[in-house]
């Protein structure tokens, strides 16, 4: 008697696979949440900053501005405003204070904290 | 019996239609249909299968090629000098314009930003040495040596990182270090104007069209009705029409985006955007072009 209900507890194929695919589906209904939220934070964040005013930005409903240049395929990109290679801290540099690398360009400093600046194109680029 | 007749008569249609299609592309050859005109794009469709021709060509050629540390090859003087010497002519450089027969070229050699960032080193010097038919890229084999042609693709590898006044520095130093007087690179003196020199019975919007490949335009920016492939080296240019600011420093009228075009630097000293010497004309035509697609 106690080894049929070992057996039977070892060897349900469809008791072991039911339980792999709702461990399976935990995992990725959690971790496409948790993205999920990573990415409202950068989303609103650029909100916020209101790039959208002035810069069409892909996944971002409201970011269909036609002042600056589109900013879809960015991680494509070669340079940052025609004069910067296109790497992760040139990018940084930039948004902290495009005057500083072009006088005169229309883009704004809008003020972001360093922490902010990196949010920001790592959502440029990894989009 | 009635089964066999018609898989016959199958037979013979596929027959026909293969010697119709073999007739047809023996006609299109010998009558001449496809243009092989240089200054008349390829279509998009030949364009492309060209460029899968030439990149699974390529990839299936690389066996045997090992890129040696390029971190320890020297690009910044000899690549630098092997570069100046024979390659910036068509390719240009960071903020330096190809020179003004390069222009002129079917299809439009590819921006040297470009080939740096989308390409392996394996495959830049497996063109480097062996060249591309029909493409007017020459093999270097038998120019340059082993290291010579590592030296260049170093160079490549690190371009797409280089601003226009770091380019520039490393230009003037690696031709002090070995005393060259001149860098052959200046644009010729003689002007060449493409858009009123084209036949009278082009219109207005041929006439931008002609004058933006002309000028290579297309090598670095996505246009509208220009057949090349994607690139990402400056700004595309669909949606000019409607953007506020040139380059981010100019207030977009049509005035405005034509002196640009004749002089980037003028209005923005450290840009990219090399000075390709545009004719007046020609640039009145791209901008006509471009406001109005």
């Amino acid at each position: 008697m106690k080894d049929d209900t070992l057996k039977e507890t070892r060897f349900d194929p469809i008791k072991q696979l039911g339980a792999l695919l709702s461990f399976l589906f935990v995992l990725v209904f959690f971790n496409s949440q948790s993205e999920k939220a990573y990415a409202n934070d950068k989303v609103s964040l650029i909100k916020n900053v209101g790039c959208g005013s002035c810069h069409h930005i892909p996944g971002i409903d409201s970011a269909n501005g036609r002042v600056g240049p589109s900013l879809s395929n960015y991680q494509k990109r070669i340079y940052i405003a025609g004069v910067l290679p296109n790497t992760f801290n040139n990018l940084v540099e930039w948004l902290l204070d495009p005057q500083k690398i072009t006088p005169g360009t229309a883009m704004p400093d809008s003020g972001l904290n360093k922490e902010q600046a990196e949010i920001i194109a790592s959502y440029l680029l990894d989009y | 019996m009635s089964r066999t007749v018609s898989i016959k008569t199958l037979l013979i249609f596929m027959l026909i239609g293969c010697i119709v299609a073999i007739f047809s592309a023996i006609g299109f050859v010998y009558f001449g249909i496809y243009n092989v005109a240089a200054v008349e794009q390829h279509t998009q469709p030949v364009y492309d299968v060209l460029e899968i021709a030439r990149k699974r060509s390529i990839r299936m050629r690389l066996e045997g090629i090992h890129p040696p540390d390029l971190e320890k090859i020297d690009y910044q003087v000899s690549g630098i000098q092997l570069y100046e010497h024979n390659c910036v002519q068509c390719h240009g450089a960071p903020g330096v314009a190809p020179d003004s027969f390069s222009l002129g070229m079917m299809p439009a050699p590819s921006a040297a930003a470009k080939m740096g960032a989308v390409r392996s080193p394996e495959e830049l010097y497996w063109v480097i040495a062996n060249g591309v038919k029909m493409s007017g890229m020459p093999g270097w084999a038998f120019r340059f040596s082993k290291q010579e042609h590592w030296q260049v693709v170093a160079l490549l590898k690190h371009l797409p990182n280089m601003t226009s006044a770091e380019y520039r520095q490393l230009r003037e130093k690696a031709f002090l270090m070995t005393e060259h007087a001149t860098v052959t690179n200046g644009q010729s003196e003689d002007k060449v104007i493409i858009a009123s020199e084209s036949s009278e019975r082009v219109t207005r919007a041929e006439q931008g069209k002609i004058a933006l490949i002309q000028y290579n335009c297309g090598t670095c920016h996505n246009i509208l009705g220009i057949t090349a492939s994607e690139t990402y080296v400056g700004p595309g240019l669909e949606h000019i029409a409607q953007q506020s600011f040139i380059a981010g420093v100019l207030p977009n009228t049509r005035k405005n985006l034509i002196e640009f075009i004749r002089k980037p630097e003028k209005f923005k000293s450290n840009t990219l955007m090399p000075n390709l010497s545009v004719d007046k004309e020609d640039a009145e035509a791209m901008v006509n072009y471009l406001l109005e697609h």
